[in-house]
Formats: C-alpha cells, sequence, structure tokens
C-alpha cells in the first residue's frame, strides 16, 4: 500500500465567473416537485443509435430547488466530478462525489439548463475529503450547435492535493522502463486490480472524464466500467505517452461504450487526451490484447 | 459447451461439503447448482429445490424453498438474484442470505440458555425462527442462467446484461433486457426496440423464457406472496413502485417508510448510503420490470435492491466486498422480511421475552465465572448424568440431584437427540428441554419451555450440544457472523472449542 502524502495546500479556484463557494447554501430548503411530476410533461429518452437529440416539450421555469437525492441533481454533480477530474485528475488522484448537498436547476430559454449543485467530494486515493464543492453546470439546448456541457467547478478543500512523491516514483519507473508498460483487463473479472496496474488504472478513470464531460447530458450517467488494454508508447517530449482502449457505462442506457484514448501525462502538468475515438457498437465481439511496441511484456 | 467453466476461470477446491463453500468468492453457475444441491441434502425438512422454468438454453430455472412445516397455504416470501448477467454481487447476496438465513435459524432452535447469552440477537434468533414457521421463502440464486455463465466465459463478455435469446427476425443481436420484458406497461418508456440493445425488451411482453417463469410461478401463489424483492447492482438504491412514472402504488406511503426503515438498518452496518425512491425519481423511468409487475398484480410489498457500489467499480464489485455488502444488504432485506412478516404475524408476548433474556444473561454471567464450567463443557451428557444431575428448583436455593435413570435416559435422548428436522414435537413443545423431577416447576413462554431457575450444569450441557450445532453452521461462512453481537458469541465458542 502506498503510503499516501497528501498535505493539503492553498484552495485552487479555478477561472470563471463562479459563485463564491464561501457562504454555505441553506440547509433546510424546502423541495419541490421535480419537473417529472409535472403531467405535462412528457420526456423520451435518448434511445441508443440514434442521431437526433433527445425531444423536449417543456416550459421555461424560474430557478426550481431540486431534491439533492433525486437523478436530476445527481447526474449534474457526476458531470462537475468529470470536470474536476479532467482539470486536477492525475494516476494518483481521482476525485467522487460523495453526497449532493443541495441543487437548483434554472431553465434559460435558447441557451440550455443551468444546474447550480452542491455536494461532498473526496479524493479517492489519498481518501481525504475535499469539503464542499460548488458548480455550474449548464446543459446547453438541443439543436444548438454546442453538445457539451460547460462547468465551472470549485472546492473548499485543496484539489491540489500533494500525492507528487508518488507519482515522481511512478513517472520515473515508466519512464526509465525498457518494456512499455501494457495491461489489459483492469479491474479483471472479480474486481482485482494488481497493485503496479492501479495507477494506471486510475488515469484511465481520468482520461476517461474528458470523453464522459463531453459526452454527458441531462439523460446520461457515465462511469468507467474496464480498462480493456493499455499500451505504453514511445514519446517525443518528457511525457508519458500511452494508448487506452476504454470501456464507459451509461448508467440510462446500460451500455457499454468503447473508446481509443490517446493520453500523456508528466508530474508537472496534467493529464491530456489526443484523439479520442468512440469505437463501433460491439455486440459479441472479442477485444484483442494489448501488445507492446518492442519488446512484448506478459500481461498475465 | 455453455457448462464448462474455462480453466482460467475455474474456481478452488470442488465442492465436498457445505463446510467448503466460501461465501465471499464469486462461483461460476456450475458451483452454485453444485451449493444448492447440498443446501437440499444437508437441510431436509427445511430446504427443498424446486424447478419452476426453463432458461433460453434450456437450463433448469431453480428456486431453493427455505421454510419450517411448509404447507400449500404457508405465506411467501419472494427473492430473486441475477436477473441480469453482469451484477455478480447479487447472485453472491442470495447465497449469503440463504447461509444466514439457515444459520440464524439454527441458533434460535438452540437452548434458551444460548440464547439469553446473544441476548441482543435473542429477539432476532427466535424471530427468524418464528418466521420460517409462518412463512416459506423462495430464493432464485441465479435467475438469468444463459447470460450469467456468458458473463463468465471471458473478460470479453463479462458485462453482458441480458438473456441470450436468438434474435427476432430483422435484426442482428442476441439478448433482452428480462426486466424490461415483464407485463407491466411493457414497452412505454426506459426501453429500447432495438435488440441490440442493452435494455432491448424484447419482441413482445414475457417474449423470455425466463421472465415468463417467474410470472407463473409467482402469479401461481399471488394471494400467499406478502414480499417480492429483486436483487441487482450497482447504485445503492432502494426501489419501490413504480418504475413507470404516471402511476403510484396506493400504498406508496408505506412502501416508502419500509424502504427507508431499511436504508437505515443498511447504514447501521458499515455506514453505507442507500437511496430510497422510485426509478423516476432517484434512476430513471422504465416499464417491463419485474418489480412493477408483481405490484401490479397485487404484491403488497415489492422492491428492488441496487447494491454496492455507486460506480468506482461498478459491475465487478472487488470479492473483498462481497462480505460488507452481504452484511449490509442481509440487515436491509431483514428489516424488511421482519415488517412484512409481523404485520401479517402480529407479534405477542415481546416484553415477555426480553424479561426471560434479561433473566437468563445474569444467570449465565454468573455461571461463566464459575470454574468447573470450562470444564464441563468438554464433557458429554451421559459422564455428568453419572455423576448426577443437577436442577435449580428455587431461585437461592441449592441444586436438587437427580439420580433416577428413566430420567436421566429421557434427558440424555433429548439432550443429544437430532435438533433439525424433528418432526414429533409439536410447535407448542420445546424439543430442547431439559426434563427433571421438578417439571411442572418450568414456565412457558411463547411455545418454549424455559426454566424458572436455572443450573451451572444444565448450561453447561445446553452448550455443549449447541456447540455442535452452532459449529457445523459456523463452518459454512469464511468469518464469524456479520453483527458484532453474536462476534462475542462465535470468539467464546471457538475457545471452548480451542480447548478440547
Amino acid at each position: 500500500m502506498h503510503r499516501c502524502v497528501c498535505a493539503a495546500l492553498a484552495v485552487l479556484s479555478l477561472v470563471g465567473a463562479s459563485p463564491t463557494p464561501g457562504s454555505a447554501p441553506p440547509r433546510s430548503v424546502p423541495w419541490k416537485a421535480s419537473r417529472l411530476d409535472k403531467p405535462n410533461e412528457h420526456v423520451i429518452f435518448l434511445q441508443y443509435g440514434e442521431t437526433e437529440p433527445a425531444l423536449k416539450l417543456k416550459e421555461t421555469m424560474p430557478v426550481e430547488e431540486l431534491n439533492p437525492t433525486h437523478y436530476p441533481a445527481r447526474r449534474a454533480a457526476a458531470v462537475a466530478q468529470h470536470f474536476l477530474n479532467a482539470r486536477h485528475g492525475s494516476p494518483y488522484k481521482w476525485f467522487h462525489v460523495e453526497q449532493v448537498q443541495s441543487a437548483t436547476l434554472e431553465e434559460i430559454a435558447g441557451v440550455g439548463a443551468k444546474y447550480h449543485v452542491v455536494f461532498s467530494a473526496k479524493e479517492g486515493v489519498c481518501n481525504q475529503s475535499v469539503g464542499l464543492c460548488t458548480a455550474d453546470v449548464l446543459f446547453p439546448e438541443a439543436g444548438g450547435d454546442q453538445t457539451a456541457p460547460q462547468v465551472q467547478c470549485s472546492c473548499e478543500g485543496p484539489l491540489a492535493i500533494n500525492a507528487s512523491a508518488q507519482e515522481e516514483a511512478f513517472y520515473r519507473r515508466l519512464r526509465g522502463s525498457n518494456s512499455p508498460v501494457t495491461g489489459n483487463n483492469i479491474p479483471d473479472s472479480f474486481g482485482f486490480i494488481a497493485p503496479d496496474m492501479k495507477p494506471l488504472w486510475i488515469l484511465a478513470g481520468v482520461a476517461s472524464s474528458f470523453v464522459m464531460l463531453k459526452e454527458s447530458n441531462e439523460n446520461t450517467l457515465y462511469n468507467l466500467a474496464q480498462v480493456a488494454n493499455v499500451t505504453q508508447l514511445e514519446s517525443e517530449d518528457k511525457q508519458l505517452k500511452f494508448q487506452y482502449h476504454v470501456l464507459l457505462h451509461e448508467m440510462v442506457s446500460q451500455e457499454i461504450i468503447h473508446w481509443k484514448l490517446l493520453v500523456t501525462w508528466a508530474p508537472a502538468g496534467g493529464v491530456s487526451v489526443l484523439h479520442p475515438e468512440r469505437q463501433p457498437h460491439c455486440h459479441d465481439c472479442v477485444l484483442p490484447p494489448a501488445t507492446a511496441p518492442k519488446e512484448r511484456s506478459d500481461p498475465e | 459447451g455453455s457448462d464448462e467453466v474455462p480453466q482460467r476461470f475455474a474456481r478452488s477446491e470442488p465442492l465436498a461439503t457445505l463446510g467448503n463453500y466460501n461465501y465471499t468468492k464469486y462461483h461460476p453457475m456450475p458451483e452454485i447448482t453444485a451449493w444448492m444441491e447440498m443446501v437440499v441434502k444437508e437441510n431436509p425438512g427445511v430446504v427443498s429445490a424446486e424447478v419452476y422454468g426453463r432458461t433460453f438454453e434450456n437450463k433448469n430455472i431453480t428456486a431453493l424453498k427455505i421454510g419450517l412445516n411448509s404447507t400449500s397455504s404457508k405465506k411467501v416470501i419472494w427473492m430473486d438474484c441475477g436477473i441480469h448477467a453482469r451484477e455478480w454481487i447479487a447472485p453472491a447476496f442470495c447465497q449469503w442470505f440463504v447461509k444466514e438465513v439457515k444459520y440464524q435459524e439454527s441458533k434460535a432452535r438452540c437452548i434458551v440458555g444460548m440464547q439469553a447469552m446473544i441476548l441482543r440477537t435473542y429477539k432476532s434468533d427466535e424471530r427468524m425462527h418464528t418466521i420460517l414457521n409462518n412463512v416459506d421463502f423462495y430464493i432464485t440464486p441465479v435467475l438469468n442462467m444463459d447470460g450469467y455463465m456468458y458473463s463468465w466465459q471471458n473478460e470479453s463478455t463479462r458485462l453482458w446484461r441480458k438473456s441470450r435469446s436468438a434474435p427476432p427476425a430483422g435484426c442482428n443481436c442476441n439478448g433482452t433486457d428480462l426486466n424490461r420484458n415483464f407485463n407491466a406497461n411493457w414497452g412505454m418508456i426506459g426501453v429500447s426496440k432495438d435488440c441490440c440493445s442493452d435494455i432491448y425488451c424484447g419482441s413482445k411482453v414475457l417474449s423470455e423464457s425466463e421472465a415468463d417463469a417467474v410470472t407463473s410461478f409467482v402469479q401461481s401463489m399471488k394471494e400467499r406472496v406478502l414480499c417480492f424483492l429483486t436483487i441487482h447492482s450497482h447504485g445503492q438504491l432502494i426501489l419501490v413502485p413504480y418504475g413507470y412514472p404516471e402511476i403510484q402504488a396506493p400504498n406508496y406511503d408505506e412502501l416508502m417508510q419500509v424502504a427507508q426503515k431499511a436504508s437505515e438498518a443498511i447504514k447501521s452496518v458499515h455506514g453505507m448510503e442507500y437511496t430510497v425512491g422510485t426509478p423516476p425519481m432517484v434512476l430513471y423511468p422504465n416499464s417491463g420490470s419485474s418489480r412493477d409487475w408483481a405490484r401490479l398484480i397485487g404484491i403488497p410489498f415489492s422492491f428492488t435492491f441496487e447494491l454496492r457500489d455507486k460506480g468506482e467499480f461498478g459491475f465487478k464489485l472487488p470479492e473483498d466486498q462481497i462480505q460488507p455488502t452481504c452484511e449490509e444488504a442481509y440487515e436491509g432485506a431483514r428489516s424488511i422480511i421482519n415488517y412484512v412478516h409481523d404485520k401479517n404475524f402480529p407479534v405477542k408476548g415481546g416484553s415477555v421475552a426480553a424479561a426471560t433474556a434479561a433473566f437468563w444473561t445474569t444467570l449465565l454471567a454468573s455461571c461463566l465465572t464459575s470454574a468447573t464450567f470450562l470444564t464441563e463443557a468438554r464433557v458429554p451428557a451421559r459422564k455428568i448424568l453419572g455423576s448426577g444431575f443437577c436442577e435449580v428448583s428455587e431461585i437461592n436455593q441449592k441444586p436438587a440431584v437427580v439420580t433416577d435413570k428413566a430420567t436421566a435416559d429421557d434427558l440424555d435422548e433429548r439432550l443429544t437427540g437430532p435438533l433439525l428436522g424433528d418432526k414429533q414435537r409439536g410447535p407448542e413443545e420445546n424439543h430442547n428441554a431439559v426434563i427433571g423431577p421438578r417439571h411442572d416447576r418450568r414456565q412457558r413462554f411463547r411455545g418454549k419451555d424455559v426454566f424458572s431457575q436455572g443450573c451451572c450444569s444444565a448450561f453447561v450441557l445446553r452448550v455443549s450440544v449447541c456447540h455442535r450445532e452452532l459449529s457445523a453452521q459456523a463452518r459454512l461462512s469464511v468469518h464469524p457472523a456479520p453483527a458484532a453481537k453474536t462476534r462475542e458469541t462465535r470468539s467464546w465458542l471457538t475457545a471452548s472449542a480451542d480447548q478440547r
């Protein structure tokens, strides 16, 4: 088990006109009926394979309180989580929503649906709370140019958790190694992850967050289901470079969606994702195992 | 063939006895089938197997029926696991549940003295025994056997969800989402008509033999079914009817209250939060689910459990989380089962039981401090009888010694006779009674004979017999029983066993 060196650093505020996280949100605001309780609402959910965006008939509504345990607030918080990971994640830093505390929704005609959500979060590797996070998540209206949600998010606690000792060690090990690292099926069918594969799994989660963020809308809830394979590639610069094939689980459609990602990372910078490629729907397919470009390392 | 377990996935040793079975590992279908056969074989009169349908690939869909004095008119509680192939923690939970129910029931049948020692579980042990007298459990450990076996084939098939039925004409992919195939607003929302989709609802309602089997079987006994539980993962939710958004169950408030209480019971075990609500509130609207169908045909309590986790590992929950997940889910299920049972079989004499239990604890505590206790724990009944058997006739009086052989023989027979499946004794008679010349001094509580006073030797005899029985059950688990309350029992039992 890695000894976690998690020092608290100054709060990292993100660029943007985000509301100040300092003021505590009201705790016992009574919850009003969610949109789906309204009888004149009718929502058809996007079916797999359709290219047309989901059709929604709704009225423009004022800002309304959302029940924090209901799915609209939780999906918005998940999007904020993807944003946090894309911005701040690393092979040793992975953020998770713990609990949604409060949320509101504002429908902005001609623009989209803007969620304001307050949630507690923690970093999973060091198991350290980052306190309350406040996020604005804007899902653009269907039919426009934008499809990806726009997010602003900041947290009370330290997002720049100091995991540099482990990150440096991991970086040096992979940089210095003669045989490029490969991995298959992480976790395996029994949920097991070999200790030396764990940072590659976390890195996959962080990299997938770029995709999950971009692909999210009000009718999706994404998670990384599995790393099918990962191969370390030669890198021209000082970054580590990996080819990933990941499986994402989308909860509403229950689909497993395959993506190929080119991922770079170095301790100094963050994670970058290049050339994300969605793979065709693979119903009964068998995935080829990873093969290293030079020396093949035995995945078993 | 599909019955073979690929070498890569072959697990541990072959199942010789139930004592070998590891409930904290995932098991392939052949091992689960063997386990079911063993459970039936080792618990005659309590557990039986019922085949109630066939999968698409023609496998027998089997439920374990667990109950005491089963009749065709007993009330029923239904539980199914593994309707979705990749949700491996669900079948693991069904197996755990069976193991736990049997264990709790065995403890309840143990002597009153033992029950006093595990005071805090007195009520629950007693309760499980009572529940099994009043209710039959029907537990299907793996409903979607074809899908489950397919998910074991290799790493690429691990995340399969649906059945393995052939595609309809004009479409190219196998399988239907069984939990969209039931006759409950079928095909309306939260489904796909594309057979390649993971929420494909089928070519028509009940197109799938697995869904049809559940429908026919439950329908045939629907007036008797008190509660329908269907176990899934992941998400940490307790879902109440309906998944279909436009309707509300008439007992919605009660369903929410019961589910909320179950959520609190779950949280009390390991602190995990399980959100309670209807699917349109907390997950997504959907139609054609088994839970909805059960409620629609009039089964008053119908719940979906979505077990751990919240997405970090998702369907591939690590094996080291099997035990804590099962422990908390068991408490959640039991909370619902207790409520449903008590609603239909009102509990009497609660305060009397509590007073009895309190008395026994005090008495047993003083017994345990005596040195002779530990020695006598290892002595078989006959030896003690040879030197005389004591029975306290009045509180604070000296024990009287029984030397009458006829009484001693009877005593021995009752102490060392079979504890399971004892048909001669009716529910009112305590088959664990210790008889002596002061028979009339005993008081009756809820049909069980209880000594008004006890004797250290009597406790010892009871303990040694009980120990055998509990040890047999204890070997079923890799780890001791979940709650701390029972852990102290186990460690005490282990301690005395170690002294043999």
